[in-house]
């Protein structure tokens, strides 16, 4: 079965002072990973979460796989962080210019992950193949209710999907019972089709994976 | 449950959800709280309440109940 994990964080949304605080990122980074932190690359709240933001589209990708797996941050470790000048993540929709890898392990598995900075949001997806292969998107929403949030990333996602899987008819998202979302077209459940969506504040972001792994 | 309603109502979009809740309301999936908030739930919990929540622990607060259970927990550990 293959699988894929997005999450955002949008950073309009969180407190900065709380985030830097010991007591509160001691919940969602280890002491290893603290140790791994470069001022010189990003401010202290960004790197938290974008760890965060990484532990969570791994933990996305993982509980696919497993079903009842617990989140638990600073049991998913992150390392090999690195920072790259100029790079495309998959069909994204534009050139950033920072794109930040990272290597996972959640509940023994080990994930790949690419993420996105940018002065609004922190993006990241996690994969085990090649990212060429996944379709993603953020796209920003009016209103931040949560029925909207979750309405606007199903409609975006069902319309991006008719435009890769031309002959899957009548698609509709569901979730399994842990949160995991699922793709079904004419009431049969395609578990080829790994999907993953985000939102938090005025942001939304999907991706799915466009050539299922075999 | 009254308590924890003023420590969720900063996180929970829709207020109105906080009225029905009951042990089994799930914090993300039914008041709708942002995972990314998850965080402040429990630090503030620690501070209402003046104990600290473990990671093991803080792992667990995925509804009402089992929130209440734990902090519950921690309370009797500091007496």
């Amino acid at each position: 079965m293959s699988s894929i994990g997005i999450d955002i964080v949008a950073l309009h949304e969180v407190d900065i002072q709380r985030t830097i605080l010991p007591k509160f990122y001691s919940k969602i980074i280890t002491t290893a990973e603290l140790s791994c932190y470069d001022p010189a690359a990003m401010p202290l709240y960004q790197y938290i979460w974008l760890l965060w933001s990484v532990k969570e589209a791994a933990y996305k990708y993982a509980s696919r796989l497993q079903p009842g797996l617990v989140f638990s941050p600073t049991r998913t470790t992150v390392s090999n962080i690195s920072i790259h000048a100029t790079a495309t993540v998959g069909h994204g929709p534009e050139l950033y210019n920072d794109a930040i890898t990272t290597d996972v392990l959640i509940n023994g598995l080990p994930l790949h992950t690419h993420s996105i900075i940018t002065e609004n949001y922190i993006v990241s997806i996690a994969y085990t193949g090649s990212f060429d292969e996944v379709q993603w998107a953020v796209r920003h929403i009016k209103d931040p209710h949560p029925d909207n949030q979750s309405a606007m990333v199903r409609q975006l996602v069902i319309n991006e999907l008719g435009n890769y899987y031309p002959q899957a008819n009548n698609i509709t998202i569901t979730k399994t019972v842990d949160g995991v979302p699922e793709v079904v077209c004419n009431d049969i459940v395609k578990n080829e089709m790994a999907l993953s969506f985000s939102h938090h504040g005025h942001y939304v972001a999907y991706a799915f994976v466009v050539a299922p792994a075999a | 449950m009254e308590e924890l309603k003023t420590i969720l109502k900063p996180y929970t979009v829709d207020k109105e959800l906080l009225a029905g809740i009951n042990d089994n309301t799930d914090l993300i999936k039914d008041l709708k709280i942002n995972s990314a908030n998850l965080v402040d739930v429990i630090i503030d919990a620690e501070a209402k309440y003046n104990v600290e929540i473990d990671y093991d622990s803080a792992e667990e607060m995925t509804n009402v109940g089992s929130c209440i259970d734990i902090i519950m927990k921690k309370l009797n550990t500091v007496e």
